[in-house]
């Protein structure tokens, strides 16, 4: 379903308009008045990416880094430039491959019958949401442990020897991903349980009584339900492709798995806060956020030709 | 509410088909149910169990070394109650100023026929992206005199442009655009409009980014972190981060045993931990969920 | 389309425009810290005293920013020693105690535009880097301490490495150093199970092939008596193997700088040494015959804790650590600490600091540019340079940890019912951070107990008195050397450890020994041991 479109009556001048809808313009008041006080008035700190910043000279009073492109330069340069980015990105494109699960569980649970299990499933599923990722990165370590987990219990019940799998590279961006759908798909379905609850049921009785099996039902009348909120949300994790958490990559890491592992957060991380280079973190954290929001443009550009859905 | 209208026909009617369905469909969410079930199940008992026996893989499925220490040390920390309290209320307010700042903004934007809609929208997702950092920004909150205050913990960061985004969505696909004709037709104004149509068509939606932003105030620590320096404010998470050590810890110094000690203390805390802080919310679900579980939109465009 | 991009573009340069006025006309936040007093300047305070108590005749109050660990709180400020001397000389002190889990990021603010407090105590507040770039956040002491401190002032006469250690580079002293009392010469030692060695009928091994051999024996038989032989580890660590394992192949780092002091003052950096191949191979061996624990790289340090201290039974063998408690909780009776391992080359070496291991450093005490009574504030951080005063901030109050007898010695008393000796230490004071100041002399009158605690690590230390080598000392860089160093050793260590893990996991060192040194090569290593090089003959030339 694509969006709606309002009457716009292109004989009415611009400021008609606007005057007629003033009632708008002050629903958006406080969103717009908190960006331009709190995230706009501070934007100026991107400037500590080209400067020498010492916190107790402030930004304007930190010199111009020379050149002004120094710490760009310096992790175009640096060992782990092409590292860290072919890392990021291996594992941000495979957890967008995986994007449909939650999709399919709230297609799954919508077609339960209501009651108890219904319920409890729902339930149970967005609870591990909550769960700490310390405590979560725990859980898998003791879970995988060749000596002392089910994994390895699993194992020798088979005859086989259990690798270390936390201690392998090649399984580092399957181990991350999966992890992460085991714990936030139920979470995330909620968005599309929600949007699924708002369709006119008087569909699914006409697609009954033109004989459509459960399957076709979902195809046609759930799917294209969920579409509008589906892309929007792909739209936006595209844009966050360059920028994977830190938390529980760092977590995760291990000198047998860091060549995987390194991502550009955790090595940021590294570098700015336990080493307090601040222009150098933020340059790289500048560079990163640059080429998301390129990114973000051409596929919402995509987007809108192809679908009609777009952020903007 | 659903009006079932199935007749005693098409319910014998249930095909081969759509028999096998159902049979999957249970099959396959039963075994999901059973994978994703285990850490809920394992975090419980293993917060009952002496630390060295989970760590050292011998809790499966019973706890090993019953225990209440993990308890009974948390609640020697009498701050964790302040901390609840300070929570409950951040959460409240915080979650009430986020609905009204973030979904009036989306329904602004929802409309194609306000002027300078994709410079707002620009605006929104320009900061996403890009931000000017922690310096910048604790130095803002200072000159607006907000440090140390309890507005800045509802306030200033409660624009959440994913939440715009998405609820943005949901006014442009579910409201359709006659019903605006309509009222329009019937003499009421856009903020009319809002507040007697919309919000009690958009309930699914409103439920969504209410357990969005509580969830998100109820979590957070980090702003506390830095913009509140009053341990009588401080919010639970904060507190509860204070109590454990955190990994992330480069523990370079203190070669005696208390740092041993600390970590036992750490780790036996852990699970307890995530019991006590997330339980609260959970319970808040429910209320919630009810509100996207049914249909809304029976009846309200006929033709 | 085209239309299309061009209100897009045109949208984006309205935006930019937007946020640039905005800047321009908003951000003018002045930093708090820079705009000081003239720092050091003797106003002529009638309030007060240059000499004697109480410091000052009206009361004042200063503000004392430390950090802890997460849950070490601040029951310390409660301590008899600070109690009487908030008394005695009318200076009231404002505790600010940070926990040390998030200070990275609020060490920015702070510095950046918060309030800085008066005075800064602990080594791990701010390091070298945080106070040699914000240099005019922090007053230079050198005058105060002519002045007003004559107690630190006889300290560093008596021990002139506190001096040393504290002068920046261009010449003046910003911060206050310390050293702590009865301070073992030996760092982490090797610790065996005494009750395994018995159980097989073996001799406690003093060279490595003997260990070799105990080794082996763990891991194949019963060494714990349980019935099981498979479940003994013989040597386990967590995310990553402690290289003193390699000691006996004469690598030592107490301080984590990979370089080692050889005896013509020249420096060795052994990951790229003859030696440390060999050890490296020597690991290899020990882990492919399952002696190193296979989940050492991987597993966390709370897994590696509950495998030293499982609770049906001791499973972990041989370790190098401070003292057999520190690790082992309930079976620590089981392990005793051991000679050092002789190599192959017939010599012991242990790392240490004949000073005393981490007993002297810098940056325990600064004075910032915010404070409105730097004399005030001299004075009373001379206060903590008494011997008295030292030992009540390393173990606790007199009274409550300390008894003082009557013929002038010192005795530490027992620890409450339930608490470790360390952590009643870590709650009743300062313990390793803050400025002390014990001589030589005074330490004579301190009496330990020889079982636990600090005493018993003094006695274990002996053993390995004459085999500790100089670790590379606590040098000052430069500016410049301190913004090259951390993103050359973030790489280079990063890939020292990596490679490290893959050669003790699977071997392969020999073959890829040469890429190897190449790679560090083109990492710039050879500009780090420059760096490295140039500030220890600084320091050694002064």
């Amino acid at each position: 379903m694509k969006a709606v479109e309002y009457q716009k009556s292109n004989t009415k001048s611009i400021w008609l308009r606007i005057r007629r809808n003033w009632g708008l313009y002050l629903l958006l008041f406080p969103a717009v008045f908190l960006l331009i006080c709190f995230t706009y008035k501070p934007m100026y700190g991107v400037l500590i990416s080209f400067k020498e910043y010492r916190p107790a000279s402030g930004i304007w009073g930190s010199n111009w880094a020379d050149p002004w492109y120094k710490y760009f330069k310096k992790f175009f340069d640096s060992y782990q430039f092409m590292t860290t980015i072919k890392n990021t990105l291996t594992i941000t494109i495979y957890s967008l491959l995986v994007f449909p699960i939650p999709i399919i569980l709230a297609l799954s649970v919508n077609q339960m019958r209501g009651g108890k299990y219904k319920k409890v499933f729902q339930t149970v599923t967005y609870m591990p949401h909550f769960i700490s990722t310390v405590v979560m990165v725990g859980l898998i370590t003791l879970l995988l442990s060749p000596g002392s987990g089910i994994f390895g219990a699993i194992c020798s019940l088979v005859g086989v020897k259990a690798p270390n799998l936390m201690g392998s590279a090649g399984a580092f961006k399957h181990l991350y991903v999966w992890s992460d759908i085991w714990q936030h798909a139920g979470w995330d379905s909620i968005i599309y349980i929600a949007a699924l609850s708002s369709v006119d049921p008087t569909l699914y009785e006409a697609a009954t009584v033109d004989g459509a099996t459960k399957l076709q039902k979902i195809m046609y009348v759930d799917i294209p339900m969920l579409i509008p909120t589906a892309v929007i949300m792909l739209i936006m994790r595209m844009g966050g492709i360059m920028s994977l958490g830190f938390e529980k990559v760092y977590l995760m890491q291990n000198d047998l798995n860091l060549s995987s592992s390194e991502v550009i957060s955790t090595y940021v991380y590294k570098i700015g806060v336990i080493n307090t280079q601040y222009s150098y973190s933020a340059a790289i954290n500048l560079f990163s956020t640059i080429i998301s929001f390129v990114l973000l443009i051409t596929v919402n550009k995509i987007s809108r030709t192809v679908s009609e859905n777009s952020l903007w | 509410m659903l009006i079932n209208t199935r007749t005693k026909k098409n319910k014998i009617q249930l095909s081969l088909a759509d028999r096998i369905f159902q049979i999957v469909l249970y099959a396959v969410s039963a075994i999901v149910l059973l994978c994703v079930i285990y850490p809920l199940y394992f975090v419980i008992i293993a917060s009952f169990s002496d630390p060295s026996a989970v760590a050292g893989g011998q809790v499966w499925l019973l706890p090993k070394g019953f225990t209440l220490d993990g308890y009974e040390e948390l609640f020697r920390h009498s701050e964790i109650w302040i901390g609840y309290g300070n929570t409950i209320l951040y959460t409240a307010v915080g979650t009430i100023v986020g609905l009204v700042v973030n979904l009036f903004a989306a329904y602004s934007l929802s409309r194609t026929d306000l002027v300078g809609r994709k410079f707002f929208n620009l605006m929104f997702i320009f900061t996403m992206f890009f931000n000017g950092g922690l310096i910048p920004t604790y130095l803002t909150i200072q000159d607006f005199n907000l440090y140390n205050t309890f507005a800045v913990m509802v306030i200033p960061f409660s624009v959440s442009v994913y939440n715009i985004i998405v609820a943005r969505t949901f006014f442009q696909t579910s409201i359709p655009a006659d019903l605006n004709d309509a009222a329009r037709i019937d003499g009421c104004g856009n903020l009319y409009y809002f507040f007697k149509i919309v919000i009690p068509l958009s309930k699914a939606i409103i439920a969504v980014i209410t357990l969005w932003t509580a969830v998100g105030m109820w979590n957070s620590y980090f702003n506390a972190l830095i913009y509140l320096n009053d341990a009588g404010r401080y919010p639970l998470q904060l507190i509860l981060r204070n109590i454990l050590i955190t990994n992330n810890l480069q523990m370079s110094f203190g070669s005696g045993e208390a740092m041993q000690i600390a970590l036992r203390l750490s780790n036996l805390m852990r699970y307890s931990v995530i019991i006590i802080s997330t339980v609260p919310i959970m319970c808040f679900y429910p209320f919630v969920q009810k509100h996207f579980n049914q249909g809304v939109m029976i009846g309200a465009v006929k033709g | 389309m085209k239309k299309e991009v061009k209100i897009t573009l045109r949208m984006l340069c309205v935006i930019l425009a937007f946020v640039l006025a905005l800047s321009a006309v908003g951000c003018g936040s002045s930093n708090k810290g820079s705009d000081a007093s003239n720092a050091g300047a003797v106003t002529a305070d009638d309030n007060f005293n240059q000499t004697g108590m109480p410091i000052v005749e009206e009361p004042i109050t200063l503000t004392v920013l430390t950090t802890r660990w997460g849950n070490m709180g601040d029951s310390f400020v409660n301590n008899e020693f600070l109690k009487e001397l908030e008394e005695k000389t009318n200076v009231k002190i404002e505790w600010q105690v940070q926990s040390l889990n998030d200070w990275g990021e609020q060490k920015g603010i702070m510095l950046s535009g918060g309030e800085l407090p008066d005075i800064i105590i602990g080594f791990q507040t701010f390091n070298d880097a945080d106070i040699m770039n914000n240099l005019n956040l922090f007053l230079p002491l050198n005058n105060l301490i002519e002045d007003y401190m004559p107690n630190y002032a006889k300290a560093m006469e008596e021990m002139p490495d506190l001096k040393k250690i504290v002068i920046f580079p261009d010449g003046n002293i910003y911060s206050m150093s310390k050293n702590m009392p009865l301070r073992p010469v030996s760092c982490n030692q090797p610790i065996i199970n005494k009750t395994w060695l018995d159980n097989l009928n073996l001799e406690v091994p003093t060279t490595l092939d003997e260990l070799y051999t105990v080794l082996k024996a763990f891991k194949d038989e019963d060494a714990n008596g349980n019935g099981d032989p498979n479940d003994e580890i013989p040597i386990s660590g967590s995310k990553g193997l402690s290289m003193e394992l390699l000691n006996p192949f004469g690598i030592t780092d107490i301080n984590g700088f990979k370089l080692m002091v050889n005896d013509d003052n020249t420096l060795t950096f052994y990951p790229t040494s003859e030696a440390y191949k060999e050890g490296i191979k020597w690991l290899n061996k020990l882990y492919s015959e399952g002696i190193i624990d296979q989940e050492t790289f991987t597993q966390d340090d709370t897994m590696l804790s509950a495998k030293r201290q499982d609770p049906n039974v001791s499973r972990v063998g041989f370790e190098y650590a401070w003292t057999p408690d520190s690790n082992f909780g309930q079976w620590s009776s089981e392990y005793i600490v051991i000679a050092p391992i002789i190599g192959s080359d017939g010599k012991q070496y242990t790392g240490g600091d004949p000073n005393g291991v981490s007993s002297i450093k810098r940056n325990e005490a600064l004075i910032t540019t915010a404070c409105k009574y730097p004399e005030a504030a001299a004075r009373w951080l001379d206060e903590f340079y008494t011997g008295e005063a030292s030992i009540q901030n390393f173990w606790g109050g007199i009274g409550t940890v300390i008894t003082k007898n009557t013929d002038g010695t010192y005795v530490l008393n027992d620890p409450p019912e339930g608490t470790s000796a360390d952590s009643w230490y870590w709650d009743q004071s300062l313990r390793d951070f803050g400025p002390k100041y014990v001589s030589k002399e005074f330490e004579k009158n301190i009496v330990l107990s020889l079982d636990s605690g600090d005493g018993l690590k003094m006695e274990l230390s002996k053993i390995a008195e004459n085999t500790i080598t100089t670790p590379y000392p606590d040098v000052m860089f430069t500016n410049e050397e301190n913004e090259e160093r951390p993103t050359l050793t973030t790489d280079i260590d990063k890939y020292i450890e990596t490679t490290r893990a893959r050669w003790i996991t699977e071997g392969g060192v020999d073959e890829e020994w040469d890429d190897y040194i190449n790679q560090l090569n083109a990492m710039e290593l050879e500009r780090l041991i420059e760096i490295y090089t140039d500030a220890f003959e600084r320091y050694i030339s002064e």
